[in-house]
C-alpha cells in the first residue's frame, strides 16, 4: 500500500483528503506544517508528499527544500492556491514534480498521484 | 515609496484602476464559483476612504451575527483582508465545501470553521493571483494563514481595522460584494491596503 504524507495547516483539507486517499487504498500520514513534514518524512520515508505552501512555522517551499536534501528522489506534489508564475516556477525549480492549484478536484488529485507513483526511475545506461 | 505602496497606488489611483479592479474582481468571483460549485455574482468593486471611527457605518447590518475570515497580506503587497459571511450563508457555504447534506449544518464546528478558513484563504489568493497576473508583477504575493471569528459584524470590523488604524485615522477599503445568483444574501470581501 503506497504511503502518502499530506501536509496542510488546514484541518479541513487534512481530514477531507486523507479520507479520500484512504478510501482509494493509500496509507496516509498527516502533518500540519513544514517542520512536522520534514520530521515525518525523515521517520517514515513516504512514497509521495502532498505539500501546501502557506503554513505557519515552516513554509511548504522550505520544507520541500529540506526534504529534497534528505532524499533527492523524494516525490512531491505542491498543493497551492497561489497560481502565480513566481510561486509555481519556484516550486518546480526546487524539485516539486507536479502542482495542483486549489480548489482540489478529487479526480485530478488521484490521477496525479497515480501518475507520479507509476513513474519508473530509469537507471542511467552503463558506459561501455 | 516602497514597492508595496507603489503597487497599491497603481491599483487604486492609476488611469486604468477601475478596469483593473473590475478584472481582479471577476477573477475572484470565478474562483469562488469554482469553489462552491455554483455561480457567484459580483457588484463592481468600490474603493472607500473612511475614518476609523466610522467603519461600522459602512455596513448595513453592523449587529448581524457574522463569520469573518481574517488574513494579512504579508509578502509583496502589504495590507489586511477579511471575508464577511452572514452566519446563515456561512453554514450553507460550509455544507457545500465539506460535501454535507443541504441544511444539515446548524452550527460551526471545527471542521466547518476550517472549511470556511480555506474559503477565505482561497478568496484572498484569487485576489493576489489576479493582481500578479494583471500587473505582470514578477515577485510572490502571499497571504498569511487565515483566522476565523464569529461575532457581530461591527465587532469583527473593529478587530480587522485595529492594526490598520494604528498609524492612521483614515483607512482605504476595497469592498467587493458577492451574491448567490438565487439569493439576495451577500458576502462581503474587504481588502485594506497598507498605504
Amino acid at each position: 500500500m503506497p504511503k502518502i504524507l499530506l501536509v496542510d495547516d488546514s484541518s479541513f483539507i487534512r481530514s477531507h483528503y486523507s479520507k479520500l486517499l484512504t478510501e482509494h487504498g493509500y496509507d496516509v500520514s498527516l502533518a500540519q506544517d513544514g517542520t512536522q513534514a520534514v520530521e515525518c518524512y525523515r521517520l517514515e520515508r513516504p512514497d509521495l508528499v502532498l505539500m501546501d505552501i502557506v503554513m505557519p512555522h515552516m513554509s511548504g517551499l522550505d520544507a520541500l527544500n529540506a526534504i529534497r536534501r534528505l532524499d533527492p528522489q523524494a516525490r512531491v506534489i505542491i498543493l497551492t492556491a497561489m497560481d502565480q508564475k513566481a510561486v509555481t516556477g519556484q516550486a518546480l525549480a526546487m524539485g516539486a514534480q507536479d502542482l495542483i492549484i486549489k480548489p482540489i478536484l478529487p479526480s485530478q488529485l488521484l490521477a496525479k498521484i497515480e501518475k507520479l507513483l507509476r513513474r519508473v526511475e530509469v537507471p542511467p545506461c552503463p558506459r561501455s | 515609496m516602497n514597492d508595496s505602496k507603489a503597487l497599491w497606488h497603481s491599483l487604486l489611483d492609476g488611469p486604468d484602476s477601475a478596469r483593473l479592479l473590475g478584472d481582479i474582481m471577476e477573477h475572484v468571483a470565478r474562483g469562488l464559483s469554482d469553489m462552491v460549485g455554483q455561480a457567484v455574482c459580483n457588484d463592481p468593486p468600490q474603493v472607500k476612504t473612511v475614518h476609523f471611527t466610522q467603519v461600522s457605518a459602512c455596513v448595513c447590518t453592523p449587529e448581524a451575527e457574522t463569520v469573518g475570515v481574517y488574513l494579512e497580506l504579508e509578502h509583496g503587497l502589504r495590507g489586511w483582508a477579511v471575508l464577511l459571511l452572514p452566519l446563515d450563508l456561512a453554514l450553507r457555504v460550509a455544507e457545500q465545501v465539506t460535501g454535507a447534506q443541504p441544511n444539515s449544518v446548524t452550527r460551526l464546528g471545527l471542521e466547518e470553521r476550517s472549511a470556511l478558513a480555506e474559503v477565505g484563504n482561497l478568496t484572498l489568493s484569487y485576489f493576489l493571483n489576479a493582481v500578479a497576473e494583471l500587473t505582470g508583477r514578477p515577485d510572490v504575493l502571499l497571504p498569511s494563514p487565515p483566522a476565523v471569528v464569529v461575532d457581530m459584524m461591527a465587532a469583527i470590523l473593529d478587530l480587522v481595522i485595529t492594526p490598520a488604524a494604528a498609524f492612521r485615522d483614515e483607512l482605504t477599503v476595497i469592498e467587493m460584494l458577492f451574491r448567490d445568483s438565487a439569493s439576495s444574501v451577500q458576502a462581503c470581501f474587504w481588502v485594506l491596503p497598507d498605504l
